[in-house]
């Protein structure tokens, strides 16, 4: 019982200590949830062990609630009219973006392995972003423009895609590796069809949740009752999600979707208003904690498979978006920029990795095994530094693109 | 086909609760009815929805919002407001407490012809549950002296109820050890020491707060501050066995009498419009632990402990109010605002169950048992009845808006 005391006890300090710790690193210059991180993983299981395993997994359920958040508000800010003077660029990027990611990867892994199977299980890992990083970053910084908007869609959107294919290709890795150890295989087309239903029924509970929710919201009497309906609902979200294997993202982007493009400018500025005053909060929650949970000790295991992924990945990002932006006639601030605001990368890549691990482990095959061993630590290691980097290279996107207004440094 | 998370449970029960709470209001009785309602419809008395287990995993909810509201009632105690209120508000403390424990005591005994039992039933009287009131005050938007006077002492009665508390059960359980070891002095020590480490520790929480809060920007980073601290007051008294609701009040009390009021302003501003948010889960759990099937247990006992409560609090609180040359409506009102009582005369209870069943003796332990099943029962009551008299205050008083 005491520990759990003192548990709450230690999520005020984080909170406290967190607020100062991002004052500090936004004096050099740093996006504020940089600070969130360190100061999270000076207390996590890396340094201080004051938050250790047990704590952490006490308190996912915040994560989980904070990336609701994020979702719904992503989707918030995807009004159908800006989407389309985006233009058909938008699609272009996302789907070119993700797919020179999965494929520079999986060449590169290949180059430094020459395994096929552990190039497309690594590449198929590469498409997932994690949106948290780049929407507290826009948020900091009150950022306002095309690249912002644009941003918030890849960010978004991106989720679909990359479950899709990272289904797809893990399937496909699956059945090259099952005929090469000789064991009888399930046809390939179960593979395919699983992870576009998930994004099919993700996107459906997502839009039938959103439109109850934006029913509700348009008829309610007091404004006070809000934050409530909104909490209610993300939760749902996230829960029904969870229950259904269903990607948190997608629904809860759905929800904020169908409100921004169903409700009255006033109604959507009056959700934006009453979340404004939680979102720091659940930041400096979300990533204290993502902080805590960096384990240092996985860098080691980085070594040639990870420094390929991290050079495949980035450059994939960057150069993707960029083919894509020139593709589809986007502006040049798009084209140069939208890439470096992608890079952040985490728990959705972690829990990719998790299920290619457990999938894996059950074959009984010696190269199975030793991807399954392997996947998880490495793609941990590369994510130490993608959630270093992306809000920092996300910055630097939106400052080079002339978004960050002068007066909120 | 697998449970439903937690997380979705809670979600779905939040947004029911917002409609019932509207429900509650068209038959003008305060929304947090409607809230608790639906939670004993979805707990387990009856749908069994929210299982023990849940609302065990979900009690750091209840504690987060307990400690808001204490540290919303510190933070409306300012200096220059108590001034106003005079020494009126002392007395009705003191009044209402004492009055509370007497009627009970001698009413009980009455009855029962049992001392010790009588004594713990009477020390239990005092205790009210603030977020009753704090939650009709703030939804009906009242404001005025008798909102004030309520803030005041549903807040400060809480230290007076543990000091009574401590006092009496110390003697009921003197007179029930057969070996007669524990000292009274010690009886007396033990609430003491817990009061003024509680008010300690939440003052100094609330000085560093306010020197912190000097440098921070006050629409995004204070709403984080003041969550930090509100959790690190809760923690600590947890930890120490402290009051919770003294501890994050003190903490309150300092920030709004050591910040620029203007910070205060915004600050309070941007609470109440989370309060409600706060409320609902707060009174969807007090209803799903409420064991409807603890009603047929009242008998007479819990009868007579009803009465005898309302009737101390509401006279202590006319006399204190006398005594003290208050204003007439806070005279004749105030008593129907503070009848509440939850959680803190539950946890109390639960104490006389464990020191009691460690006397070891027949007797203690069956009036360990006694005492708890009455005062889950008799709390059911008072939880409902409590905030339609502070709604029912509060309007008398005319302190509630035109505008519902």
């Amino acid at each position: 019982m005491i520990f759990e005391f003192t548990l709450l006890a230690m999520v005020g300090l984080a909170v406290t200590l967190g607020l100062f710790a991002g004052r500090l690193v936004k004096k050099i210059g740093l996006p504020s949830i940089i600070g969130y991180m360190l100061l999270g993983t000076i207390m996590g299981v890396s340094l201080l062990k004051m938050f250790h395993h047990t704590h952490l997994q006490e308190l996912e359920f915040i994560t989980d609630i904070a990336l609701g958040f994020v979702a719904f508000s992503i989707g918030n800010e995807l009004r159908l009219t800006t989407l389309k003077s985006l233009g058909r660029s938008i699609g272009l990027i996302i789907l070119l973006e993700s797919f020179s990611a999965l494929v520079l990867v999986a060449v590169l892994v290949y180059l430094v392995t020459g395994d096929l199977v552990t190039a497309l299980i690594f590449g198929s890992l590469a498409p997932a972003t994690a949106p948290a990083g780049t929407v507290a970053v826009i948020r900091e910084y009150k950022a306002k423009g095309k690249l912002s908007s644009s941003l918030y869609a890849v960010a978004g959107f991106d989720d679909g895609v990359a479950i899709l294919l990272f289904g797809f290709t893990a399937a496909i890795a699956k059945q090259i590796l099952l005929a090469d150890a000789g064991i009888a295989h399930g046809s390939l087309a179960i593979g395919l069809i699983k992870p576009a239903v998930e994004i099919l029924l993700s996107l459906v509970l997502g839009g039938a949740l959103g439109f109850v929710y934006s029913y509700l919201v348009r008829k309610i009497d007091s404004r006070n009752n809000i934050p409530a309906l909104t909490f209610g609902f993300i939760l749902m979200g996230a829960g029904l999600a969870s229950m259904f294997h269903l990607s948190l993202i997608l629904v809860n982007m759905g929800i904020g979707f169908v409100l921004a493009n169903t409700s009255k400018q006033s109604t959507i500025m009056n959700v934006n208003e009453q979340l404004r005053s939680l979102m720091p909060l659940l930041f400096i929650l979300f990533f204290f904690l993502a902080g805590a949970h960096l384990n240092f000790a996985a860098l080691p295991a980085l070594g040639m498979i990870g420094i390929a992924y991290i050079i495949g990945r980035s450059t994939g990002k960057i150069g993707g978006a960029w083919l894509g932006a020139y593709l589809g006639g986007a502006s040049k601030t798009i084209r140069n920029n939208l890439g470096l605001g992608l890079l952040s990368q985490a728990g959705v890549a972690i829990g990719l990795s998790l299920l290619v691990a457990q999938e894996f482990t059950d074959i009984d095959s010696p190269q199975a095994q030793a991807i399954a061993a392997s996947v998880v630590t490495t793609i941990t290691a590369t994510c130490i530094f993608f959630e270093i980097i992306g809000p920092i290279t996300a910055r630097i996107a939106l400052k080079n693109a002339g978004e960050i207004p002068d007066n909120s440094k | 086909m697998q449970t439903l998370p937690l997380i979705a449970v809670l979600g779905a029960a939040t947004v029911a609760s917002l409609y019932m709470g509207r429900l509650a209001k068209k038959i003008s009785l305060p929304s947090l009815v409607g809230y608790m309602v639906l939670g004993v419809i979805l707990g387990g008395s009856v749908f069994g929805i929210f299982s023990e287990d849940n609302i065990h995993s979900l009690g750091f909810l209840t504690d987060v919002a307990l400690g808001f509201v204490a540290f919303t009632i510190g933070s409306e105690l300012n200096i220059r407001g108590l001034k106003k209120l005079g020494k009126g508000i002392i007395y009705i403390i003191l009044a209402e407490s004492f009055a509370a424990f007497i009627v009970v005591t001698l009413s009980v005994w009455a009855i029962s012809k049992n001392l010790p039992m009588a004594l713990i039933f009477g020390s239990l009287a005092p205790a009210s549950a603030p977020a009753g009131t704090v939650a009709v005050i703030q939804e009906y938007k009242a404001k005025g002296t008798l909102t004030k006077a309520l803030y005041a002492v549903v807040g400060f009665d809480d230290g007076l109820a543990i000091v009574i508390f401590g006092f009496a059960s110390a003697a009921a359980r003197n007179m029930l050890d057969p070996q007669g070891s524990m000292s009274l002095i010690q009886g007396i020590l033990q609430p003491t020491k817990e009061i003024f480490f509680s008010l300690l520790i939440g003052g100094i929480l609330g000085y560093v707060y306010t020197l912190l809060s000097r440098r921070l920007k006050p629409l995004t980073d204070i709403p984080s501050l003041t969550f930090g601290f509100i959790a690190v007051a809760i923690g600590i008294s947890q930890w120490l066995h402290l009051s919770l609701i003294l501890t994050s009040m003190m903490l309150g009390f300092v920030m709004t009498n050591t910040m620029p009021s203007a910070k205060t302003k915004a600050l309070i501003g941007q609470l109440r419009t989370w309060m409600p948010f706060l409320f609902i889960p707060f009174f969807l759990l007090a209803g799903a632990h409420l064991q409807v099937s603890a009603l047929p247990s009242l008998g007479i006992l819990g009868i007579v402990y009803v009465l005898s409560r309302t009737t101390g609090l509401m006279g202590g609180a006319w006399i204190g109010a006398k005594a003290g040359r208050s204003e007439p409506k806070i005279r004749k009102y105030l008593g129907f605002g503070i009848l509440s009582q939850a959680g803190v005369a539950i946890g109390l209870s639960m104490i006389v169950l464990n020191d009691f069943n460690d006397l070891g003796t027949p007797e203690a332990s069956s009036i360990a048992t006694i005492v708890i099943t009455t005062i889950t029962a008799t709390c059911i009551i008072f939880e409902i009845v409590g905030p339609i008299g502070a709604k029912y205050a509060l309007t008398k008083a005319g302190e509630i808006g035109r505008s519902k």
